[in-house]
């Protein structure tokens, strides 16, 4: 079970294959990489309102 | 314990403390994980290449079944005891169930195309696990319908304890009826049908999706405590 350079070089060369397994690793990281920025600065934006209402 | 958890406060300063330890986790399992998945693990002799879409597919459909198993968990907490914080999780996980449920939809069709020879059938495993999707939409939906949150929050939490039972349809379906679908490799009960050498990448990526859905569920509870203080600073201040 060791690295196997081979084995990645055999997947980049199965072109239709590549094609199905890169589209759904995209959108798979796409959406979280979504939804973890979304959640982030809806954190700080409500983080800097409330700090803005407390030192009021 | 958990009387002091319960308490939003105490829960954030815990949340602090393990989220950052979580993100982290999730990255050195996710590159762990691409290693095995794209450097050791081999072909399928059947599917060829694309048994590597299994890596991200499996895990989104565990956590998208298991996000909801915590939610309806949750919602009886929240019917029966009435507490808040087991709705501000239960609000936190229903955008995260959808995503990783909308996940499993997608990566499951782009499987299905060069496996089954299509994108998709209305197969029972498919069907129910749409039908799960617009629960977890129709929860977001009602939560924030109501401008009484209590009033949303009850309304979604009577949805998500109706809606646990596609839960078991989702999981049985490809045993009870003839689907597409194939049926489960791993099982508690039995031996898995699944290669070591496939087994350890397949691991990896759960657990790292798994401390990724902890770090992010963490985060948004906070969004959803600072949000309540806005409103009740905004009411005492009108």
């Amino acid at each position: 079970m060791g690295l196997n350079m081979e084995v990645f070089l055999n997947f980049l060369n199965t072109k239709e294959h590549f094609y199905y397994v890169i589209s759904s690793y995209c959108v798979v990281f796409f959406l979280l990489a979504l939804i973890f920025f979304e959640t982030f600065y809806k954190v700080k934006k409500l983080q800097k309102k409330l700090n803005q209402k407390l030192d009021k | 314990m958990f009387t002091k958890l319960a308490n939003p406060s105490s829960f954030q300063k815990l949340s602090d403390f393990i989220y950052p330890k979580c993100l982290f986790l999730f990255i050195i399992f996710l590159i762990s994980g691409f290693y095995y998945a794209f450097f050791s693990s081999p072909p399928d002799y059947l599917q060829g290449e694309t048994v590597r879409i299994m890596y991200i597919h499996v895990p989104c459909a565990w956590l998208s079944l298991g996000i909801y198993s915590m939610m309806a968990g949750c919602s009886f907490f929240s019917i029966v005891f009435k507490h808040t914080l087991a709705d501000i999780i239960s609000r936190a996980c229903a955008p995260l169930g959808a995503c990783f449920t909308l996940a499993t939809l997608i990566t499951g069709s782009i499987w299905g195309k060069p496996t089954w020879g299509t994108w998709w059938v209305w197969d029972a495993r498919l069907t129910s696990e749409l039908v799960l999707l617009f629960i977890y939409l129709g929860h977001i939906f009602i939560s924030n319908a109501y401008e009484d949150k209590r009033k949303g929050d009850r309304y979604a939490a009577i949805l998500t304890l109706l809606g646990i039972v596609n839960l078991p349809i989702i999981k049985w379906s490809v045993d009870w009826w003839n689907t597409l679908h194939q049926p489960a490799s791993i099982s508690k009960f039995s031996s898995s049908n699944i290669d070591p050498s496939m087994m350890l990448p397949l691991f990896l990526m759960v657990f790292s999706f798994l401390f990724f859905f902890i770090s992010l569920v963490l985060l948004r509870i906070k969004s959803e405590v600072i949000s309540r203080k806005l409103e009740i600073l905004e009411q005492h201040g009108s």
